[in-house]
């Protein structure tokens, strides 16, 4: 029976709290997978879906190039926007991940005390 | 080593089962609810609920940390195991039943695995049932002792490798060395290979159920929602959306658990990101352009979709930009304007810089199968773009009469050829299909019959590739199924399945199908008048040959009938047929040909352009298909009739020589037709001056030197070489008729006439025996058989009958009567 509870104690107090923090250094692995703050700064400033109007190569044509100038800027405004608000995301559920984990971690550290302490409230106000 | 009850009691996992009885049983459930409702009852009362709240957490709580502590820790196997006893690998589920016994031995441990769903599993693969095995072993009980029980399950659990000493291994363990158990494995017919096969599946099956369970898996959650923003510098171009379906986008979604032709695949992934410096004719590496040759559900889609996803994991992986893989819609490319692809074209040219681009062509013979210029072009210009690389996907068929006659074309392509797939992989393709199917509609199919469905479609199905057809005759059965209300696919399913398939008779050899070779003698005598030796012979060759239908390389039966003309050889190659094949598409009532007969007349093959009628040539508006290969590839059950053999030429001879000895024929299209499930039949008139000179001797006993001596004098007479006589079978010779047999002749051809106006027009005809004797007599001629007697009966009976009806006017129910006196000479 003590080895037993012992192996309990170790598994709740050692390794099931190593466990949840690989499970966190995982999901945080995939969470910067789905969303790549790298990449997305690397093309901040790229045209959105790469809507951009050529220039002919030949010959100087000014409406044309200004045409070009104006889809350039419109499309590399809107292609920051949505990536900014993107990274803005990706922060947040960056935090929401890491404080879910810290929450469980801790939650799961002082259950065992929790419960010591609640069964003592419990019968005293009984 | 040993077990005992101590040592079981000692592990983590029976500390596991334990605890799981106490609080997680149903019985636990129904304690646990008896306990709160009363508190539920009385707090509903009180206004202060919130101790209630705080105890039902705190018991929540610690129910599911003990939970989680069973699943995590005592029910998994230790990680080092080698210095551990037997006790401690011992899987959660053999230690639950095994617990249960009254004693440990070996017959309780065979139980305990036999109680597991793993171990039903199974056993219920190989079609055995725990009933079935303990009453085996009630005749011979098992003496062997508990500790070379042990061992056996060591060696097993060492074999398969797996991790802990599990029920499936126990199983197998007992099924390979107790005799009376091995004995019931061999009696469902399959080996013990097939067994480690069934034990593997199972393991498969079991991993992918545990997969299914982790949804929360990291790795799984970035398959599903894949990497944002890394398409957001692609070009947004509309012709190219318009004109391809991009198949990158989606391809991670979906699990691709089973990757066969992984060889092939590895090439394809080599040779698109430019490490296959192999050079195949041209220039390598860049712009290089691959055609993936194999026949039709040989895999190639799946094999480009299988590359998808292989390239788009990498990438993910090494972070590198994305390879899009776009599946071109040729029809919608080529049915457009004039403008089209040269939009196309430039759309591709523009967009190339925003990323790399595979493009597919599922459908290359589109280009090239109308022989339009402007088609070809649009393909060149795709195959020698250095933006594009391109994927093409044809036929074998297409590939050797559009592609390769085209050289220019040709050279641009790397060619990756698809063999069918192996067995293994065959079954595995199966099994995933299978099991995909058995969640979704609670299907069974056991593991033999999934082999025996592969065995059938190799044997019988001749057009299409693994493991294409035998995934889509899977399909076919358990949609057939549905219908009968029945969830259990049985072998004889299947079977159906193929018969309908391939319109024949696939069925085990018991009732219908023993009965049809045991009665064949009698019923080809009810076609054919005499030649009982040469029916004898005949029905005794194939006899042999049906009961080998699993190992034969050859055809069935090849046989060369030899006699004069007129004596029934063709007559007896149709009854055989009809009688053998069945006559399933009808049969005209004169006697016409069952769809199961093919009659290639050798005259017509007397020069060398021959053989290109036979499988295949370039003709002048392409190629076209055999007349022979093509009906023996629609209707690989059939009787080839090769009449009048010795005209042949010798080069339309050598062709079929390998058609007798390899069971073969390779047509001008590479394409192999198959000719195992054929009866091949050669007539010939070689000799007949040999036959005239002696006569046949009567005893059977003296046959055999006899056909001996005319075989010498046809090889002396260099009509056939002796090579070429040895391929067959049997030689039948075919006798003249005697007397008696002519007489019976004429009374079975007066029968057929009889019996047609007696059908069509209702008048009962008599005819007297005069009559009979008159047609025997005049009606063979040794130099045409029996050919003289239907011409006389033409001029005589049938001319006499026809004047009749013309003069009297004859209703349905009256007589005619013919004399001998009414019949002209």
């Amino acid at each position: 029976m003590s080895s037993q509870l012992a192996m309990f104690g170790k598994w709740y107090f050692l390794e099931k709290p190593t466990g949840i923090i690989k499970s966190y250094s995982e999901y945080f692995s995939a969470l910067f997978e789905i969303v790549p703050f790298g990449y997305l700064m690397r093309t901040l400033l790229s045209p959105w879906k790469n809507i951009i109007d050529r220039t002919p190569r030949r010959g100087i044509n000014i409406s044309l190039i200004f045409e070009a100038f104006c889809l350039s800027l419109l499309a590399r405004g809107v292609g920051m926007t949505i990536r900014i608000i993107t990274i803005f995301i990706g922060i947040l559920l960056h935090i929401l991940l890491l404080s879910f984990s810290v929450i469980y971690l801790m939650t799961w550290f002082f259950f065992p005390f929790l419960t010591v302490l609640s069964i003592a409230v419990l019968t005293a106000s009984i | 080593m040993s077990l005992t009850f101590h040592e079981i009691r000692q592990t983590p996992a029976y500390l596991a089962v334990r605890l799981n009885k106490i609080f997680f049983s149903r019985l636990s459930v129904l304690l646990y609810l008896f306990l709160i409702a009363p508190l539920l009852a009385n707090e509903a009362f009180r206004q202060d609920s919130k101790p209630l709240a705080l105890a039902g957490v705190l018991i929540l709580g610690w129910l599911w940390i003990l939970h989680r502590f069973i699943e995590d820790k005592l029910s998994v196997p230790p990680k080092e195991n080698q210095n551990l006893s037997f006790a401690r690998r011992l899987s959660y589920h053999m230690v639950q039943h095994l617990s249960a016994k009254t004693e440990i031995s070996p017959i309780a441990l065979l139980e305990a695995a036999m109680e597991s769903d793993r171990g039903l599993f199974v056993l219920h693969q190989i079609d055995l049932g725990q009933e079935a095995i303990l009453e085996a072993l009630q005749v011979s009980p098992l003496d062997c002792s508990l500790e070379t029980a042990l061992g056996w399950i060591q060696e097993a659990v060492n074999g398969l490798q797996t991790e802990r000493t599990d029920s499936t291994a126990t199983i197998y363990a007992f099924l390979i060395h107790v005799p009376a158990l091995q004995s019931l494995v061999y009696k469902t017919d399959l080996s013990l290979d097939d067994l480690k096969d069934v034990l593997r599946a199972e393991a498969f099956h079991f991993y992918l159920q545990e997969r299914k369970r982790d949804r929360l898996n990291p790795e799984r959650i970035v398959k599903t929602m894949g990497s944002i923003g890394r398409s957001w510098v692609l070009g947004y171009n509309t012709a190219l959306e318009r004109l391809t379906n991009n198949i990158s986008g989606t391809v991670l979604s979906h699990e691709r658990s089973i990757m066969i032709h992984r060889d092939s695949l590895k090439t394809m992934e080599e040779i698109f990101t430019g490490q296959n410096t192999v050079s195949f004719g041209h220039e390598s590496g860049r712009g290089a352009n691959l055609l993936l040759l194999g026949n039709t559900g040989t895999g190639k889609r799946t094999l480009i979709r299988n590359l998808a996803y292989i390239l788009r994991r990498e990438e993910i992986s090494r972070g590198e930009p994305f390879t899009n893989v776009l599946l071109l819609k040729t029809a919608l490319l080529l049915s457009g304007s004039a403008q089209s692809d040269r939009d196309f074209l430039k759309a591709v040219d523009d967009t190339s810089e925003g990323g790399r681009f595979i493009l597919v062509i599922e459908d290359t013979s589109m280009f090239l199968k109308a022989a339009d210029p402007r088609l070809k072009e649009i393909l060149l210009n795709l195959l020698q773009s250095k933006n594009v690389r391109v994927a093409a996907v044809a036929n074998i068929a297409d590939y050797h009469t559009l592609i390769k006659t085209d050289p220019l074309i040709d050279n641009l392509f790397k060619i990756i050829y698809l063999e069918d797939s192996t067995d293994r992989e065959s079954m595995a393709v199966l099994l995933e299909e299978y099991f995909g199917m058995e969640g979704k509609r609670r299907l069974r199919m056991s593991y033999r019959a999934l082999k025996i469905l592969l065995d059938l479609c190799k044997q019988f199905i001749g057009r299409g590739g693994l493991p294409g057809k035998a995934v889509d005759v899977l399909r076919e059965t358990v949609v057939r199924l549905r219908g009968s209300g029945r969830n259990t696919v049985t072998e004889d399913d299947v079977r159906e399945t193929i018969s309908e398939r391939t319109r024949m008779d696939v069925r085990t050899l018991t009732g219908r199908g023993k009965d049809m070779l045991l009665s064949l003698e009698e019923r080809l005598q009810e076609h054919i008048v005499g030649q009982r030796q040469a029916i004898s012979s005949l029905v005794a060759a194939l006899k042999r040959g049906r009961l080998n239908l699993q190992v034969r390389k050859r055809p069935i039966g090849t046989f060369l009938f030899l006699g004069q003309t007129g004596v029934g050889k063709t007559e007896t190659a149709k009854a055989l047929a009809t009688e053998y094949f069945g006559s399933a598409t009808s049969l005209a009532s004169d006697g016409g040909s069952p769809a199961s007969f093919i009659r290639v007349d050798m005259n017509e093959l007397s020069d060398e352009s021959g053989i290109h009628s036979l499988i295949g040539g370039q003709g002048t508006s392409g190629f076209t298909e055999g007349f022979l290969t093509k009906r023996v590839l629609d209707r690989p059950f059939s009787l080839v009739l090769f009449d009048e053999i010795e005209k042949a030429h010798p080069k339309v001879l050598n062709v079929l020589l390998q058609m007798l000895d390899e069971g073969t024929l390779i047509d001008g299209q590479g394409v192999k037709t198959d000719f195992k499930n054929t009866i091949i039949i050669a007539t010939s008139n070689a000799g007949v001056h040999w036959l005239k000179d002696h006569v046949m001797p009567q005893k059977p006993d003296d046959r055999d030197g006899y056909r001996g001596a005319l075989l010498d004098a046809i090889i002396a007479e260099h009509v056939f070489s002796p090579e070429f006589v040895n391929r067959f079978d049997e030689v039948i010779l075919f006798s003249p008729p005697t007397p008696d047999e002519v007489r019976r002749l004429a009374i079975l051809m007066l029968d057929g006439i009889i019996k047609d106006v007696r059908s069509q027009k209702g008048i009962e005809i008599t005819v007297d025996t005069d009559i009979i004797d008159l047609l025997a007599v005049r009606g063979f001629n040794p130099d045409y058989g029996a050919r003289e007697m239907r011409r006389i009966i033409t001029q005589t009976i049938e001319n006499y009958l026809a004047d009749y009806l013309l003069s009297h006017t004859v209703k349905r129910g009256d007589r005619i009567e013919i004399k001998s006196s009414d019949l002209k000479n």
